[in-house]
């Protein structure tokens, strides 16, 4: 009796699919999206007879933090939040899958915010969003090539630890990396072609990235500048002993701001970069970041950078305790229409971004606290930031931050 | 009196067979209580003699010669393939003993996970490939030239496999 009833459900669900594919492939009152899904599916027989399944190798890593800052100055009038004001915030929530066959290689990595975040007029298409997507393939160890979106090649926070958190030894990232909607100066996002390669020297691992991208977007007076007319040409050349780093940053991010009369003012950013990282996981963590950006048509130039010492003070099994300091500044010379125009749009990033930091403005940034590692998956922190800002009023903030990332699936 | 003399052997006998019957039910008892400790610590007795016996690791027999520090570049991440070219595919047994991220590539293992995160989030690199057991651990270092992974001493020798270091 129990079989007869498993066979009749296995028939009905069977049936259910049959009739959903001669739905989908032949009744579809949409010709593109059945020619489409034919052509997808005559394409993927040869691939699923041919993959071996113990030839696919794959992860996938979720991510995420919660937190509140205590912030000294907001001000946004529409809201009627003036003064000082804590804002919780479920900060973001991590995918990241990687998937390799062979020398092919395919990485996505999706970002959630919550919607409460929302109260400060983020818009609401920033609750979810590709942070990274792209093929790859592995020719050789001096040459792999990748084509979707990355992180741009500057420098060695924003790039190998962007999105985890939890496991930078400090609270709040340095003002300088914040990304182009944010107010940054740098260019992190990269959608486009990237071509990588190392090799060995002993313990040393010296190589390269050299990406043709369209950088996203810069959030300045008028919102948007820089929506990807002209190419950006971003390289990096590093020597790496694993986590360790020397790296050499070079970027060329031409690109036209809009003016109030309709015009518009043509930069040309020739970026220089230098970041020295020394980490050792049971022992000091040292990062030093500089960027010079000079537009090549003012002929002026503005940068920053940020220094990072965290040293852990008790260590007992899976605990640890991992005070850390950070510097960090931004200056530019007067007249350098990127800096400027980004700096007219600081007030506005302030009040979308309630938690990030000050955006582009002339500052110092001292901040202290500490990191508690409780496992190598979870982590609490607790840090003080203070920003001296140049003609305006300073700001501080007091954070308390939870992340944590755990392996979901590894095959 | 012969009633009597049978009366009396009558009881005799019976308290010889209570004194047996208890007798039984102490053995029983005392059996019942030996074998359900020993299913109580079974599976620690287990776990010792896993962990007490001799753990190295190793590869496919016709693989190359590894040294230590070509272990840790592979287990890192910074070595992607045997001296003779084939792709290489790190193996971790689940348990892997703490003796062999202190030994083999010098860090606890909480920093190796710690490192492993950080390479993952840079989207770079794959980890070692987890296997659930020895004899998982066993087939994949069998049908893959680059496969190298943790298995016990007396089970290496026996499959025939490339012992590269003793863990422990």
């Amino acid at each position: 009796m129990i079989q007869e009833n498993k066979r009749k459900e296995t028939g009905k669900a069977g049936k259910f699919i049959m009739n959903s594919v001669s739905f989908l492939f032949f009744k579809s009152s949409n010709r593109i999206l059945r020619q489409i899904l034919l052509i997808t599916s005559i394409s993927l027989i040869p691939l699923s007879v041919s993959v071996k399944a113990q030839e696919l190798e794959g992860y996938m890593y979720l991510y995420g933090e919660v937190g509140a800052d205590y912030i000294s100055d907001v001000d946004i009038p529409s809201l009627n939040k003036r003064g000082g004001n804590i804002a919780f915030s479920l900060g973001t929530f991590d995918i990241l899958a990687k998937i390799s066959y062979g020398k092919a290689e395919g990485l996505i990595e999706i970002v959630m915010v919550s919607p409460s975040q929302l109260i400060f007029e983020v818009p609401i298409w920033n609750i979810l969003w590709f942070e990274r997507y792209y093929v790859g393939y592995n020719f050789h160890e001096l040459f792999s090539l990748r084509i979707g979106g990355t992180y741009g090649a500057m420098g060695y926070l924003s790039r190998n630890w962007h999105r985890a958190y939890y496991l930078m030894p400090i609270i709040r990232r340095p003002v300088i990396t914040n990304a182009e909607d944010e107010g940054g100066i740098l260019p992190l996002y990269a959608t486009g072609i990237e071509a990588s390669g190392e090799t060995s020297i002993g313990e040393f691992k010296p190589g390269y990235i050299f990406q043709v991208v369209n950088g996203n977007y810069h959030f300045g007076s008028n919102d948007v500048l820089d929506y990807d007319r002209e190419k950006t040409f971003l390289g990096k050349i590093y020597i790496r002993r694993y986590l360790e780093e020397i790296g050499i940053s070079l970027g060329y991010d031409p690109f036209y701001i809009p003016t109030e009369d309709g015009g518009s003012i043509y930069v040309q950013n020739f970026i220089v970069g230098l970041n020295l990282s020394y980490v050792k996981l049971d022992g000091l963590i040292g990062l030093a970041e500089g960027f010079i950006i000079r537009d090549l048509q003012s002929k002026t130039q503005g940068g920053g950078g940020f220094l990072i010492l965290s040293y852990p003070i008790l260590h007992i099994e899976d605990f640890e305790f991992r005070p850390f300091l950070q510097f960090g500044f931004m200056d530019w010379q007067d007249g350098n229409p990127f800096f400027e125009e980004l700096n007219k749009g600081a007030e506005e990033v302030r009040k979308k971004w309630v938690n990030i930091g000050p955006g582009t403005v002339k500052h110092l940034e001292y901040a202290g606290g500490i990191r508690i590692g409780i496992t190598p998956y979870f982590a609490l922190k607790i840090g003080f930031n203070y920003y001296d800002i140049k003609n305006e009023k300073d700001l501080y903030y007091i954070s308390v931050k939870a992340g944590w990332g755990i392996p979901v699936f590894q095959k | 009196m012969m009633k009597k003399v049978e009366k009396i052997r009558e009881e005799e006998k019976k308290e010889k067979r209570e004194t047996k019957n208890l007798g039984n039910k102490k053995k029983i008892i005392i059996l019942g209580t030996i074998s359900w400790f020993l299913t109580i610590i079974a599976p620690f007795v287990k776990h010792y003699i896993s962990y007490a016996q001799e753990l190295v690791v190793a590869t496919h027999p016709s693989a190359p010669d590894l040294s230590i520090e070509d272990l840790k570049k592979i287990y890192l991440g910074d070595k992607k393939n045997l001296p003779d070219g084939t792709k290489v595919t790190p193996i971790l047994i689940k348990g892997t003993p703490e003796e062999f991220f202190q030994k083999v590539i010098g860090m606890t293992k909480k920093q190796f996970f710690q490192y492993w995160m950080i390479r993952i989030v840079g989207g770079g690199s794959t980890p070692p490939k987890d296997a659930e057991s020895e004899d998982q651990v066993v087939n994949l270092i069998k049908d893959n030239k680059g496969a190298i992974g943790i298995v016990s001493a007396e089970r290496a020798k026996k499959e025939g496999l490339k012992i590269i270091t003793i863990i422990k």
